[in-house]
């Protein structure tokens, strides 16, 4: 009698396990056929925010619990691997300048006429004293070849509903891969559908969240969408953000190779 | 008739030129019995001598290698106190610098006990080559310095391996290293680029004039050192500063030095956003270092001391035995217990004088000899490395010290006489008659 029961119960198990593994496929094939390849959506985030050429003219606001500093700068992109960033105030720190060529970045300081090129072991330090860093600046798609990409759908509590704009929303866990030069644990990005970056937050190599990058404002320029306000927040030093506001942009305009170069960096800039 | 007697009894004293004859009975009588049986005492005072030799020259070789360790972890950066914000030391920032310093810094030049005093800002940046902009720089500890008074703090102005030491204007002593890596020579120019304490960017190039070897790869990899006013206009930090660094006389009583200094301040009204601190917490795995290795000693030492104890015990409690008869008799004629406990704590001394008079002859020599000289270590570059991450050189000096000298031998007498006393407790207890009858 007793043995039969233990029967009954085993059948009653594999039968459970059995059903499970059936209904996995049925029950994931609606989520696997609507969502995108994690590195396509990535790479067209990536694309999105940048387009083939763009000129964009930013504020900068870095906030310390101490001050606030305000800074204007104009920027110039080309492609995932070009770009040149120019300050043009305060009066300091006016033309000095950043020029990203792949992954090498050189800094011109206008005061004293000279150029430094970082070395690679700067890249994770602060830019120009903000909560960014060099290799924000840098080749953005350095991290579809250093990354391993999960995408999911996410949830939008949390997120602003005119951000999210009633669109789907998707959440990419970016981990970096065993050999990476990177210094982050993971990355966990909150993007729209139309692959407009809405939240990314940073995670240090024991997994405590230590950078957010919050988009505040989405723009529409002609037929890209991007986000035009952004809040860089440092999680570890309560009260130190830095807020990129885009005054101007225009995407794909007809910027030179020339634009690109150690020559154009050091050009005397020319309020 | 008389005087005949007196020269036979000149003749018949034995001509010794070691003669006790001044001292009062007692001590007297206690080293005749010690002679009774040399052998026995030999050992005893070999003991004592042993235990001293042991703890004496093991104490004197540690308290040389902490005054180097001490000296070499000072001498080239945190010096032997530091006026600084309280921050400063586990995050040193532009954020946490001390205001006012040039007034700081006068306080603390006219403290007394405090023999050097510079001035110093330091920011981390970039520094590259400005004759070679392609190539990538260095990230760079740069360091403003007074260069007047920065001799007095720190040796590294002693390590030039090239050119000269810093004057003033645009000049930069850099590391070897750090030379080496951007192919730097004596009157190239570099460019230091770093985060102003504002943000932006603060920037200015220089000469290298000199180029020193600091003994430390960190050092000799990262380094600047140019006049503060250099840095102090980039990065724009006015009369604010990282650290007043200072010298004291005398490294162990730095923290009272400093204690003086602190009171100083306050009474200043100066004391807000201030820390002063001495070597032991600006460079607190140096002092870490010798503290756990000092704790790992005293129980060796106290070991070896206990161990001195007891065979001492040992001793006394053996001549009890041997003397049981002497004592019965001695009691029989009526001597009373405490003038035999008397005696046996004479030749207790007369065995830890003897011990210690031969043990510190022995650790006076070596440690005289040797701290002249030095204890070479070993050299191979795994033992240099070593050496180096505990700030010590490649000879040790012992030196003398109380502790070894004086404090030792102290601790050796009290429980010599402690071993007396528990030898004869039971001499009081007993009649003569039982003493004599259990011979």
């Amino acid at each position: 009698m007793v043995k039969k029961l233990r029967v009954t119960r085993k059948r009653r198990h594999w039968q459970r396990v059995v059903c499970c593994f059936a209904l996995t496929p049925l029950a994931a094939a609606p989520v696997a056929k609507d969502m995108p390849d994690a590195r396509e959506f990535m790479a067209a985030v990536i694309d999105e925010s940048r387009g083939q050429t763009s000129y964009a003219e930013l504020t900068m606001v870095v906030t310390r619990p101490d001050w606030t500093r305000t800074s204007k700068l104009v920027a110039w992109t080309k492609g995932r691997d070009k770009s040149l960033v120019r300050f043009t105030a305060p009066p300091r720190e006016a033309g000095n300048a950043f020029l990203t060529l792949d992954d090498r970045i050189w800094t011109w300081s206008a005061r004293i006429g000279r150029r430094i090129r970082l070395p690679t072991s700067l890249m994770s330090q602060s830019w120009a004293g903000s909560d960014l860093s060099y290799s924000d600046l840098a080749r953005s798609d350095d991290r579809l070849d250093h990354y391993r990409f999960e995408l999911s759908p996410a949830d939008a509590s949390g997120i602003d509903v005119a951000l999210s704009s009633d669109q789907r929303i998707y959440r990419i866990d970016a981990t970096p891969l065993d050999n990476a030069p990177v210094v982050w644990g993971k990355e966990a990005l909150i993007v729209r559908a139309d692959h407009v970056l809405l939240r990314q937050v940073f995670f240090d190599q024991s997994m405590q969240p230590v950078k957010r990058i919050e988009t505040m404002r989405v723009d529409e320029v002609g037929s890209r969408v991007f986000a035009s306000d952004t809040l860089v927040e440092d999680l570890e030093e309560p009260g130190h953000t830095t807020r990129l506001v885009f005054d101007v942009i225009e995407f794909d305009t007809d910027i030179s190779d020339e634009m690109f170069t150690t020559f154009e960096l050091a050009k005397q800039f020319v309020r | 008739m008389s005087e005949t007697l007196a020269v036979r009894e000149a003749q018949a004293r034995p001509n010794r030129a070691f003669s006790l004859d001044w001292l009062p009975v007692m001590p007297r009588i206690a080293w005749r019995n010690l002679g009774r049986r040399r052998y026995r005492t030999l050992i005893s005072i070999g003991s004592f001598a042993f235990a001293v030799l042991l703890v004496g020259a093991g104490i004197s070789l540690q308290v040389g290698a902490y005054s180097s360790m001490i000296k070499r972890g000072t001498e080239l950066m945190s010096g032997h106190g530091q006026i600084q914000h309280p921050d400063w030391l586990d995050d040193a920032k532009l954020e946490y610098l001390i205001d006012d310093a040039s007034a700081l810094t006068a306080l603390a030049r006219s403290h007394p006990g405090v023999t050097g005093v510079s001035v110093r800002a330091q920011a981390s940046g970039l520094v590259a080559n400005s004759g070679a902009p392609d190539k990538a720089g260095k990230a760079g500890l740069v360091m403003g310095i007074e260069p007047s008074s920065e001799p007095q703090v720190s040796a590294i102005p002693d390590r030039l391996i090239a050119g000269r030491y810093i004057e003033s204007g645009d000049e930069a002593m850099i590391g070897v290293a750090l030379a080496r890596n951007l192919n730097l020579e004596i009157s190239d120019e570099i460019t230091v680029i770093g985060a102003a304490e504002s943000g932006g960017i603060a920037a200015f190039v220089c000469e290298v004039v000199g180029i020193f070897d600091a003994g430390f790869p960190a050092l000799n990899r990262t380094l600047v050192q140019v006049p503060i006013a250099l840095v102090s206009e980039a990065f724009d930090l006015q009369d604010r500063a990282s650290n007043v660094v200072m010298r004291v006389q005398d490294p162990m009583t730095s923290r009272e030095v400093l204690a003086g200094l602190a009171f100083r301040i306050e009474q200043a009204g100066r004391m807000e956003g201030i820390a002063v601190r001495d070597w032991r917490e600006v460079n607190s795995e140096l002092y870490s270092s010798i503290l756990l290795d000092a704790i790992g000693s005293v129980f060796m030492y106290a070991f070896i001391v206990l161990m001195v104890g007891f065979t001492i015990l040992g001793s006394v409690l053996m001549v009890m035995f041997e003397r049981r008869a002497e004592f019965g008799v001695l009691m029989a004629l009526g001597m009373r217990v405490g003038v035999l406990r008397r005696l046996i704590s004479w030749e207790v001394l007369w065995l830890w004088l003897c011990g210690m008079l031969l043990g510190l002859a022995v650790v006076a020599a070596v440690i005289g000899w040797y701290g002249e000289v030095g204890i070479p270590m070993p050299t191979d570059e795994a033992m240099q490395d070593i050496l180096d991450s505990v700030h010590m050189d490649a000879r040790m000096y012992p030196e003398f010290s109380s502790l070894a000298f004086v404090w030792v031998p102290c601790l050796l007498l009290a429980l010599a006489q402690l071993a007396a006393v528990l030898a004869t407790r039971k001499l009081g207890r007993q009649l003569p008659a039982e003493v004599l009858r259990s011979v």
